[in-house]
Order: structure tokens, then C-alpha cells, then sequence
């Protein structure tokens, strides 16, 4: 799955980063670059054991749900 | 240069309805039942009551700052920086639902139609089918949906009315066994659910008659809440709530009871084909919504470059997130209705009051 996130985002850099290079659109490329980066890191953290944004999620909010909903 | 894209009125009601319905009826009735027992209808209704009140909420917003959704009128209220920071949370609420979403729909194809195919195949399939949506721009969604979305509307009917001979109505009693309490807290749960039609905010401003806005909602809303109140009522009258309550996915158990004798039977795949429609719509929006959302608190000129790598995070999210129908039920169930709740009713009742308070119009 890593290999599959890597590749799409060296395919994605490619496809949308050499137009906006092109016409000098910094900020977008700036903006796309961020998000791929982000996709790599979460993919990252799950092969580190670390938690995601999900994981975070479910650690804030599950303990105040499971107070008022009745338990699966 | 920005895009301009318009909606018409029409296209605004069938986006909301396949958002709703696709989402609700992957995940939540079951849920629903769950919590609220035999009252689970009344959970509904009550929740229906609520997002209407709620439609008020943004349909006057989005009147008081014509042209501007939801991240854009955050900016104006309080300003560029706390602006950015609360307008931030709805794209990536977006965008999560979108995870959830396709990742809910990726188990059930696994779970029912293709066990033998891996859950990643499948989610990439369906988001090459978003991004293209996506990339064509929201004008294009909205019209799929106004195909979509009455063919959708008349299966639910169509499929309702097989149901009803088999429906007995002594499963829904007793009312209000345990009180109140299941009905109550059933209600916020639903209601966080049906609550992702607040994206009307982001539809308003590019809607050609932005004061429609509330009766678009008020319209997708009752439609699909008619839906979801059917299936709740034909799944505890047909498999009574002891069954309903655990089974992992209501209405294609629904669907498979639905025979005309011998000939007509195993109609959940054309089931399944129309809701697949509907959820991919549906992601579509959503990952719409947030390269919008995020073009718009960055200040880029276009958000058509920020798609496809939407595309790939919210599948990343998706893919590392929840290892089995399991954990998707739990989040769902205990930690999605919060989040939910403050991310669509919290935080524009406080954009509304501080818009009222700072006498901020646009």
C-alpha cells in the first residue's frame, strides 16, 4: 500500500505540479505539495504504529459517546 | 482565475437528497435502531425538525453574506486569521466524511459482492470515478444528480411499497418502553448524519437563485428523511428490533426480502447500483467542497489543482483508518455524532451569533 501511496504521488507531482510550474502558479503547487505530503505522512504514522487523525478522533469524542449511547 | 459555476435550484434539491440518503442509508439505520429501539421513527421525525431549523440557521446566513459560503463568511466575521482558523474545520470535515463515506461502502462491496477482492482495489476504483467528477466541476455533479436522484427517490418508493405487505405494525409497539431517553439520544445521532446537507452552504452562493436555498434544503431533507423514516419503519416491522438492531447492513437485507414470486426476485444488486451512484455523488461533493473550502483559506485562484491530491489524502484516510466493519460501526456510532454536531450546528450557530453581535453583513 506504501508503494501504491508513493507512486500516486510522484504520478500527482507530475500531472499537476509541471502545469503550475509552468504558468508560475506558486501558491497552488505550494498547496498541492502540502497535501501530498500529508497523504505520505499519514500513510507513514499507520506503518509506524502511530495514530491518525481518525485514531485522534475516536480518542476525544469515543469516551463522551459511549456516556450517552447504549454499548455495541 | 476563479471558476464560475452555477447550480440551478433543481440540481441543488438532488444533490442534497443523494448525499443524504446515501449516507444515512449506508450507515446509519441500523445505528439508529440500535440506539432508539422501536422508537427509532420518532428519532427521525424529531431530527428532521431539527435540520430544518438548522436549514433557517444557514439559508439566513447565506442571505446576509450573498456570495459567500461558509469559509468566506468566517473570514468576514472574524477576521483573516480567526476566520481561517474556524473556516478550516469545515473542509476537512468534508473531506473526513468522504473517508468515512467510501470506506463504509468499500466493506459492504467487500463484505457482500466481492469478498475476494481487497477493499483497496475497490476504493480506488471509486475514487478515479470521484476524481473525475470532480475535475469535470460541480455543474457536472449536479447534473448527474438530477438523473440520479428522482430515479433514486422512485426505487425507495417502488422498493417501500413491496415492503408493505410484510411490514406488521404491532413490532413497532410498545411506544416509549424505556422512555423517552432511547428517542433522545437517537436523535442527535440521526441527525449528525442527515446534518452533512449543510454543504448547502458551500451550494448557495453558486446556486443561480440563492434565496431558494432554504426550500432546496427543506425539500432534499423531507425527501430523504420520508426515505430513511420508510426504512426504518419497513426494517422493525419486517425483521422486528431484536434482528434489525444487529444486522450490518439494513437496507440491503431489505432489499433481498423484496420477490415477486419466483421471477423477481435478488433485486439488492440493482439496489446497490443505484446507492453506489449515489455515495460516489456524494464523496464527489464533499471532496468538491473541500479543495473549495481550502482554495478559498489558502487564496488561490482555482481549486482544480488541489483535487486530485484531495483525492488521494481523504483515501489514505480512508484506507488507514478503520480495519474492518468494526471499528467503522463503533466510530460511527460513538465518535462521528460529535464531531458531526459541533462542526455543523456548533460552530455556525457561532458564526451566526458573532455575525449578529459584530453586526457583520456582506
Amino acid at each position: 500500500m506504501t508503494t501504491i501511496i508513493i507512486i500516486s504521488v510522484f504520478l500527482i507531482g507530475i500531472l499537476e505540479g509541471i502545469p503550475l510550474a509552468k504558468k508560475r502558479m506558486w501558491k497552488e503547487l505550494l498547496c498541492v505539495g502540502f497535501l501530498l505530503i500529508m497523504s505520505l505522512f499519514f500513510q507513514t504514522s499507520k506503518n509506524l504504529g502511530m495514530a491518525t487523525p481518525i485514531d485522534l478522533i475516536e480518542k476525544l469524542f469515543e469516551p463522551i459517546g459511549k456516556t450517552f449511547l447504549n454499548k455495541l | 482565475m476563479r471558476e464560475k459555476e452555477v447550480i440551478s435550484t433543481n440540481q441543488f434539491i438532488w444533490m442534497l437528497f443523494c448525499i443524504i440518503t446515501s449516507f444515512t442509508g449506508l450507515h446509519v439505520i441500523r445505528l439508529v435502531i440500535f440506539q432508539a429501539r422501536r422508537d427509532a421513527w420518532l428519532s427521525v421525525i424529531l431530527a428532521w425538525v431539527l435540520d430544518v431549523l438548522l436549514a433557517v440557521v444557514y439559508a439566513y446566513m447565506g442571505i446576509r453574506f450573498p456570495g459567500q459560503n461558509m469559509i468566506q463568511y468566517s473570514m468576514t466575521i472574524l477576521g483573516k486569521r480567526l476566520g481561517k482558523i474556524i473556516g478550516i474545520s469545515f473542509p476537512i470535515f468534508f473531506l473526513l466524511v468522504s473517508s468515512i463515506l467510501q470506506r463504509g461502502l468499500s466493506i459492504i462491496l467487500n463484505t457482500v459482492f466481492f469478498p475476494k477482492t481487497p477493499v483497496a482495489l475497490i476504493l480506488i476504483s471509486s475514487y478515479l470515478v470521484v476524481s473525475y467528477a470532480v475535475l469535470k466541476g460541480i455543474e457536472s455533479i449536479g447534473r448527474v444528480c438530477e438523473i440520479l436522484g428522482p430515479f433514486f427517490l422512485f426505487s425507495c418508493i417502488v422498493l417501500f411499497l413491496f415492503f408493505i405487505p410484510d411490514v406488521k405494525i404491532d413490532r413497532l409497539k410498545p411506544q416509549l418502553e424505556a422512555g423517552l431517553y432511547p428517542a433522545l439520544t437517537g436523535t442527535p445521532l440521526i441527525l449528525s448524519f442527515i446534518g452533512i446537507c449543510i454543504i448547502m452552504g458551500m451550494y448557495i452562493p453558486i446556486c443561480n437563485h440563492p434565496e431558494n436555498g432554504f426550500t432546496a434544503k427543506f425539500t432534499a431533507v423531507s425527501l430523504g428523511t420520508f426515505v430513511i423514516l420508510s426504512l426504518v419503519i419497513s426494517t422493525i416491522g419486517i425483521f422486528s428490533y431484536p434482528q434489525a438492531k444487529n444486522m450490518i447492513n439494513v437496507s440491503l437485507e431489505l432489499t433481498r426480502f423484496v420477490h415477486l414470486g419466483d421471477f423477481f426476485e435478488r433485486v439488492e444488486a440493482i439496489w446497490l447500483m443505484i446507492i453506489i451512484g449515489a455515495a460516489i455523488t456524494a464523496s464527489a461533493s464533499m471532496i468538491w467542497a473541500f479543495s473549495v473550502g481550502i482554495s478559498q483559506i489558502v487564496g488561490l485562484n482555482t481549486y482544480k489543482p488541489l483535487v486530485l491530491p484531495a483525492i488521494l489524502v481523504s483515501f489514505v484516510i480512508g484506507i488507514t483508518s478503520f480495519k474492518n466493519s468494526l471499528d467503522l460501526v463503533n466510530f460511527s456510532l460513538y465518535s462521528y455524532p460529535l464531531m458531526a454536531i459541533l462542526v455543523e450546528t456548533g460552530l455556525e450557530m457561532f458564526l451566526f451569533f458573532a455575525a449578529l453581535i459584530l453586526k457583520k453583513k456582506g
